[in-house]
């Protein structure tokens, strides 16, 4: 299990990178800069920019995010800002407020 | 309470504040402040530059800074920390390296005041001696270590000698006194 756990509770404020998955169940404010994929779970906060590999949300992001691969937005999920990836996907059920940029 | 607990892994910096309940596993490298209700373990790989504030406190890697627990600190084998302990309870088993002051028990909420105060005054002068040994025996600081302090010793000595000279040289010509050019010029005459 070499990942990155942000759990329920824990609030980091500041910068957070790494090469490697990142979950966040808690709260992350300032910037979060992943080498790996970005999972922000249900009841996970993330007040950031956030650019990583990959990045599926079903937390709440405010922040523009930026994915060399895909961004998901999944049910119950709620993000604020500008997404630029390659492929994005928007459930149904999800919130979502910004620009999308697919470098069509 | 089903909270996932936290991870921070060998891979993952992170630059500021982590705080708030649950526990905490710290593998990476964390410089700021870390402020947490639960347990800490800080494994061999992690690098913490920080502040620790915990519940329970186990340290197998290298932290600089303060490491406080609510009920204990333990620094186990690979335990490097340079800064103060304090916590209820403290254990530091073989293997684990310490540089910094401990307070456990009763003394743990008071360390600043009551036990640090005492040992500090004494060990300020302590430290600082076998700091400035290591610099003056790179015998070229040796040198510049003596040329400041000598004229540091001279000069309150010479300066009494220097100042009158300072001020204004002596005149070359005596002054005159009054009525003396009459005088010359009645001598002309």
């Amino acid at each position: 299990m070499a990942t990155t756990v942000i759990g329920q509770g824990i609030t980091i404020e500041g910068e957070v990178s790494s090469d490697e998955e990142v979950v966040v169940a808690g709260t992350v404010r300032g910037k979060l800069q992943v080498d790996g994929p970005v999972t922000i779970e249900s009841g996970g906060v993330v007040e950031a920019d956030v650019g990583a590999t990959s990045v599926a949300v079903s937390g709440t992001v405010t922040g523009n995010v930026v994915a060399s691969d895909r961004v998901d937005l999944l049910t119950g999920g709620r993000l604020v800002g500008d997404v630029k990836a390659a492929r994005v996907t928007i459930a149904d059920g999800a919130v979502f407020k910004g620009n999308v940029d697919m470098d069509v | 309470m089903a909270r996932t607990d936290s991870r921070i892994g060998q891979s993952t910096v992170i630059r500021g504040t982590i705080r708030g309940a649950g526990d905490i596993d710290l593998h990476g490298r964390i410089e700021g402040t870390i402020d947490v209700d639960g347990d800490v373990t800080v494994a061999d790989s992690a690098r913490v530059k920080a502040p620790v504030n915990g519940g329970r406190v186990v340290v197998r890697g290298a932290i600089a800074g303060n490491v406080k627990g609510k009920e204990s600190v333990v620094l186990e084998e690979g335990a490097r920390v340079v800064g103060d302990l304090a916590a209820p309870s403290i254990g530091i088993r073989r293997g684990g390296l310490l540089r910094g002051h401990v307070a456990s028990g009763e003394h743990a909420d008071r360390a600043p005041t009551s036990v640090a105060a005492r040992a500090t005054r004494p060990a300020t002068t302590q430290r600082t001696a076998p700091a400035a040994a290591p610099s003056q025996k790179k015998a070229e600081p040796k040198s510049e270590a003596k040329t400041e302090a000598a004229p540091k010793l001279v000069e309150p000595t010479a300066s009494p000698l220097t100042k009158p000279a300072r001020t204004a040289p002596a005149p070359v010509m005596p002054a005159l006194q009054k009525g003396a050019k009459a005088a010359l010029k009645k001598k002309a005459r």
